[in-house]
């Protein structure tokens, strides 16, 4: 079979789901799209062996079907670091189309009319390409080296370079006239488990120690201030889905905004870099941690 | 009450509202709503290595409830030589219902207890089906 | 990856608590140490989570050989201080509830997950316990307390 221009741009992560109709529905969706040529990453073999898949998830862009909310495959592809370029999730696009998927394990025939449909909907290219960190990923993808601070039991990292952080915490990692920002391990740690993130909009205009984004945790809620001014030219789409990426990766997967920077010249003279910061955060730490946060 | 079939067991957190949550929730299972085919077991004798408790894990199924991130009952579990069948995170039960956020440790206030129920009925749903499956053939 | 400590000074006392599930002492022992720590004695408690001494990183661990710790156990089989023991050294103090409840005389039958009145008595009493051990730890100077 003849590989179309837009299946070989694309590739396919399904979630496994088998308790249930939607699960079934997810795989289905897949092989239409494999039909068409488009390469289909198995998810369990990916979790136990990543390399498989390592050159079709380098080069193509990846469309994830989850079955259900639960969002394994979502899930999955921001554990591994993935960028997402399209998501369908079954049950809400099959309620779209007037179907309600069922308890059932085998496909129905209600659902199963629906699938080419979705599958359509999945692989559609849009005109417009969504503004994602894909295009700009490269330039991150300088190895981190971390020092680590203790206090009491609690171990906070900071990067030994490259990175700048403003007195809320939160970080700038800069590169080619973008910065991606984020929150600092000492953040994640005292904030507590992430559970929202509600991101700024694509294109807003964004002023150093503006709030670009909110945070919810298990405990509190707190806003990304942002270290640069510039606007806002992508959002981490794999921390939408998952939050809790910042707290395991808060320095690099767990990266929340990206902004394409008007000033940096300037807002770098307000700004800590990675060894002063860390000497902040050792007087902090002790003060602040305890006052703030009690135990974790 | 007949020999247990499904293990509840919460992680141990001191720390975090989300753990007792964890907690009461197995509570009502193991309590209420399945008493008769539902048990826990102190999450300490796992990380202790005794030998009553690794048997009760490894010879019957298991459903996880952690209190956050780092998954301390499923580890404890898997450190025992076995798997959890199913493991929760609470967190992630607050991610669809975002208004039932606990309060304290000491006391999870009313959101943390009516998460605690929801998650209790999701559970206890869970053990009628691994209680159920233990009885196929050929298992 | 570098790592630089904050002076490891003795300011703190690790309490490890059993927390156990199956048995009301637990409850009792849970309870008993965030009592401490949040109402009696704030600031001066760090808690050491018990099942993080398999599960996690070697946090708990680590702290638990600089500081001296306080193991608060619900029962005979002594979880918490077992554990110590095992993953980082003598403890300085335990505290075995059931033994002390039967101690106190309290032969009542005890609920895991619905603590009522007794429960909260025993659990305030086990508290002020845990008090007077931290309280002889800083008054022998083991622990240095500073001025807020």
């Amino acid at each position: 079979m003849a590989v179309s221009d837009d299946a070989a741009a694309i590739v396919v992560l399904p979630c496994s789901g088998l308790d249930k109709e939607a699960g079934s529905a997810s795989r289905e969706i897949a092989l239409l799209l494999s039909d068409r040529g488009v390469p289909v990453v198995c998810p369990v073999l990916y979790e136990r062996s990543p390399k498989r898949y390592e050159k079709e998830l380098g080069s193509r862009r990846l469309l994830v079907i989850d079955g259900c909310k639960t969002g394994c495959a979502s899930k999955l592809a921001a554990e591994k670091g993935l960028t997402i370029s399209k998501k369908l999730t079954v049950t809400e696009a099959a309620r779209m189309l007037g179907v309600e998927p069922g308890k059932d394990l085998r496909l129905g025939e209600a659902l199963r009319e629906r699938l080419p449909q979705m599958a359509e909907q999945l692989a559609k290219t849009e005109t417009a390409p969504p503004a994602s960190a894909a295009d700009t990923g490269n330039a991150y993808e300088t190895a981190v080296t971390y020092r680590e601070l203790t206090v009491d039991k609690f171990k906070f990292r900071v990067p030994e370079a490259g990175y700048f952080f403003n007195e809320n915490d939160c970080w700038a990692r800069v590169a080619d006239g973008r910065a991606r920002i984020g929150v600092s391990d000492y953040v994640q740690q005292s904030a507590s488990d992430m559970i929202f993130f509600e991101p700024p909009a694509i294109g807003a205009e964004i002023t150093i120690f503006d709030e670009a984004g909110s945070l919810e945790t298990t405990k509190t809620a707190l806003d990304i201030i942002s270290p640069v001014s510039g606007k806002v030219s992508a959002i981490n789409d794999a921390v939408v889905e998952a939050p809790e990426l910042i707290n395991e990766d808060p320095y690099e997967r767990g990266w929340a905004v990206e902004i394409e920077l008007t000033d940096f010249d300037s807002d770098r003279g307000l700004l800590m870099d990675s060894p002063a910061y860390f000497e902040y955060l050792k007087e902090k730490a002790e003060k602040e941690h305890e006052r703030l946060y009690g135990d974790r | 009450m007949g020999e247990a079939r499904v293990y509840v067991i919460p992680c141990s957190g001191i720390g975090k509202a989300t753990a007792s949550v964890g907690r009461d929730a197995t509570f009502q299972v193991i309590e209420d709503l399945r008493p008769d085919t539902t048990d826990t077991l102190c999450l300490s004798l796992l990380t202790m290595g005794d030998e009553e408790a690794v048997a009760k894990v490894i010879g019957n199924k298991v459903i996880t409830i952690e209190g956050c991130a780092k998954d301390c009952a499923r580890k404890n579990v898997e450190a025992s030589g076995t798997s959890p069948d199913i493991s929760h995170r609470v967190h992630e039960f607050l991610k669809e219902h975002r208004d039932l956020k606990p309060e304290t440790v000491l006391d999870t206030g009313e959101g943390g207890r009516k998460l605690a129920e929801v998650l209790a009925e999701k559970v206890a749903q869970e053990v009628d089906e691994l209680a159920g499956s233990q009885n196929r053939p050929g298992e | 990856m570098k790592e630089v400590e904050i002076e490891a000074r003795p300011t703190k006392v690790g309490v490890l608590s059993c927390s156990g599930e199956s048995e009301a002492e637990g409850t009792i022992a849970r309870n008993a140490v965030r009592l401490v720590m949040e109402k009696y004695r704030p600031g001066l408690i760090v808690t050491l989570c018990l099942p993080l001494y398999l599960a996690g990183d070697s946090g708990e661990r680590e702290f638990a050989k600089k500081v001296p710790v306080i193991a608060v156990d619900g029962c005979e089989k002594a979880c918490a201080r077992l554990a110590t023991e095992k993953y980082s050294g003598e403890v300085e103090s335990w505290i075995d509830i059931r033994d002390l409840i039967r101690q106190w005389g309290v032969n009542d039958e005890l609920s895991r997950s619905h603590p009522g009145e007794l429960e909260q008595e025993l659990t305030e009493r086990v508290a002020q316990e845990i008090v007077k051990l931290v309280d002889r730890l800083v008054d022998e100077g083991r622990v240095e307390v500073e001025p807020r």
